[in-house]
């Protein structure tokens, strides 16, 4: 029956394309060349439209739920969540250019994520900004500086709508953990293990992690490497990746290197280390500070593709130094596979598993810091054309002890791009 | 009966004209396409090359096709660039696509005439599509986001690309009235009531109305001398 319904709607939507007229403003968008050039200088506008909806139980929210109104500084957690419920987000792209030496780029990002209880749900604000300099016009050495993407993981540079098969993230980028603050007691973590509502986005990696700082990378034949010093940790809150809320005397240090085993096979490794809180001092012990206290965080990774088979891996240990429930450790993984089945047409999957490590309760046994959680991802996606196309997922969250029922959600996304 | 068809196509082709000309283009704002590198892991493992000429392609409607058209016209990936950018091919024919570079190249397209994906595959390997249906095929390279190419698939037998200098030359056809078409990826298509004579005739063409932006360079193959040269192999 599924499999009838899904041929059909194919079998529609090939139809449609052929005869169709009605696609033709799609593809006039993404031909249309949003360029201008004058001298040296050059400057490209591209971006897109999203378009999400959500449909959920009545215990999830995952992370990637609340994302804009977060990330717009209009996150309440005593919001009502109801489903079904819309999202959206609107991008533009802007790139410059000077020869062949010195780039630059700005992200523009306005979006609604589900509705808060004010229903301050909107917000806009620059994703990115920064220059690049490439001094011997050579791709062995890049010099950057700004506000982007932290050089962590291979999930974060096919993150984008068009490379990433599902409309939401690796588990190891938006599981919601019960650690919060820096000055969390063990017990106050452990009460969170079964309250989603109370639990405040503190993640392993936040997703795509645009933080502030400087950042040198290039490749050499099929080995890639970077590193930089940012303002923030992989679990730092968005509201801190700002250049506004830069500190620099303790930055926070990332790592990265991979190399091309052969065309179809990439290895990487990642690290990062630093204080993940660099403003909070509340009940931090007097001679103390929350940049006392890091995060530390190693990941590998692996891809393989061919023909239309792409498959990728990624698995990360994470550890927060804390003021009172000593060190809080986690293991993370996830491994995804894509088939193109059709022109236009995929499938994908994805399994992905968080361990915790142990704090010591209030009668003095070890237990879990929250809830060792599997998640199953499965998902689909067709292409109109080339810039116009709708992806869909259903996930299952599957908490290991607790009360927690299994959640799960199902999320479509429509998105144009220019 | 082979060698009386022979004759009598000899007899017709003494009269044929050719047609042959020059475009002309307006003067239009030159862009430089940039290999966009957002994140560390983007960066190449090979050096990106200019982007190619694009080419004015021609065609003459109203050619009744002889036969089902056959052979292969080839479009390089080389540089991170397809090359040439523009083949005109009639109905029924095959474009080949060698992988020239280090990196994987994913040849994709979601055009109304033609759906394809060849996935991915390496330096030294080719793979083919034929087009079936008439339309203008817009090309791209999943991996790859700046690469693009344009196969126009026409229903005649003679059709050309023109070469950097504007100047083209369309195969023989008997005297008449036809149309002649000029396609380019800037520009609205040009269609023009042409009277073709014995010994052939010069034709002027002139885009004006821009579509959209990339620049010209160097300069590409059209469908029927290629697809000659390759089924002659």
């Amino acid at each position: 029956m599924t499999v009838s319904l899904l041929v059909a709607c194919l079998a529609a939507c090939q139809g449609a394309d052929e005869s169709g007229d009605w696609l033709d403003w799609a593809r006039a968008i993404g031909d249309a060349e949003l360029s201008v050039r004058s001298g040296d200088f050059q400057a490209d506008l591209s971006g897109e439209l999203v378009l999400q909806g959500f449909f959920f139980a009545p215990h999830d929210p995952g992370l990637s739920m609340e994302e804009a109104a977060i990330r717009a500084k209009h996150y309440d957690p005593t919001r009502d969540l109801s489903s079904p419920d819309l999202g959206g987000r609107f991008e533009a792209v802007l790139d410059l250019s000077f020869q062949d030496w010195l780039e630059g780029s700005v992200d523009l990002r306005a979006d609604r994520g589900i509705a808060s209880d004010a229903g301050r749900e909107f917000g806009a604000r620059l994703e990115q900004y920064w220059l690049r300099a490439t001094p011997s016009g050579q791709t062995v050495f890049h010099v950057q500086l700004g506000k982007f993407a932290a050089p962590f993981g291979n999930f974060i540079p096919r993150s984008s709508s068009t490379q990433n098969p599902f409309p939401t993230f690796p588990l190891p980028y938006d599981h919601v953990t019960s650690f919060v603050y820096a000055s969390d007691t063990p017990s106050a973590i452990l009460a969170r293990r079964d309250a989603p509502r109370s639990k405040e986005q503190r993640v392993p990696v936040w997703e795509e992690l645009y933080a502030t700082g400087a950042m040198i990378f290039g490749n050499e034949g099929s080995f890639r490497y970077a590193a930089a010093v940012m303002n923030s940790a992989p679990a730092s809150w968005p509201y801190d990746w700002d250049l506004r809320t830069t500190d620099y005397r303790i930055p926070n240090v990332y790592l990265r290197a991979s190399m091309a085993v052969d065309i179809s096979t990439t290895l990487g490794a990642s690290f990062a280390r630093g204080p993940y809180e660099k403003w909070n001092d509340y009940w931090i012990p007097a001679g103390r500070s929350a940049t006392d206290f890091n995060q530390s965080v190693w990941g590998v990774d692996a891809s393989y593709s061919a023909g239309h088979l792409e498959l990728f891996a990624e698995g990360i240990v994470s550890r927060f130094q804390t003021a009172f429930a000593n060190t809080l450790e986690l293991a993370s993984y996830y491994a995804e596979a894509k088939y193109t089945f059709l022109p236009g047409f995929f499938g994908a999957l994805r399994v992905g598993q968080i361990r915790f490590g142990t704090v010591r309760d209030s009668a003095g046994d070890r237990v879990h810091w929250d809830r060792d959680t599997t998640r199953l991802e499965v998902g689909t996606g067709w292409f109109f054309t080339k810039n116009l196309f709708v992806k869909a997922s259903y996930q299952t969250n599957q908490a290991l002890g607790g009360d927690l029922p299994l959640e799960s959600m199902l999320m479509m996304e429509l998105v144009l791009a220019y | 009966m082979m060698a009386l068809a022979s004759a009598l196509l000899g007899l017709l082709l003494q009269d044929a004209g050719n047609i042959s000309g020059t475009v002309h283009f307006p003067e239009s704002g030159k862009t430089k396409p940039r290999l966009k590198i957002r994140y560390p892991d983007q960066t190449p493992h090979q050096e990106l090359k200019e982007t190619p000429y694009s080419p004015a392609l021609l065609y003459l409607d109203g050619v009744p096709p002889a036969k089902a058209a056959q052979g292969v016209v080839e479009i390089q990936q080389e540089g991170l660039q397809f090359q040439p950018r523009a083949v005109v091919v009639q109905k029924g024919m095959r474009v080949s696509f060698p992988n020239l570079d280090r990196e994987y190249h994913n040849v994709f397209s979601y055009s109304k005439p033609k759906r394809f994906d060849l996935g991915r595959f390496p330096r030294g390997e080719t793979r083919e599509v034929t087009f079936d249906e008439t339309g203008l095929v817009r090309v791209f390279c999943e991996i790859h986001e700046h690469m693009r190419a344009f196969v126009l698939v026409v229903d005649s037998p003679c059709c050309a690309a023109a070469g950097a200098d504007g100047k083209f030359t369309l195969p023989a056809v008997a005297p008449g009235t036809y149309t002649l078409v000029a396609w380019h990826e800037q520009y609205e298509p040009v269609r023009r009531t042409i009277e073709v004579k014995a010994g052939g005739n010069p034709v002027d063409l002139t885009f004006s109305k821009a579509a959209s932006a990339p620049e010209p360079r160097e300069r590409a193959v059209g469908c029927c001398e290629q697809a000659r040269a390759e089924s002659g192999r």
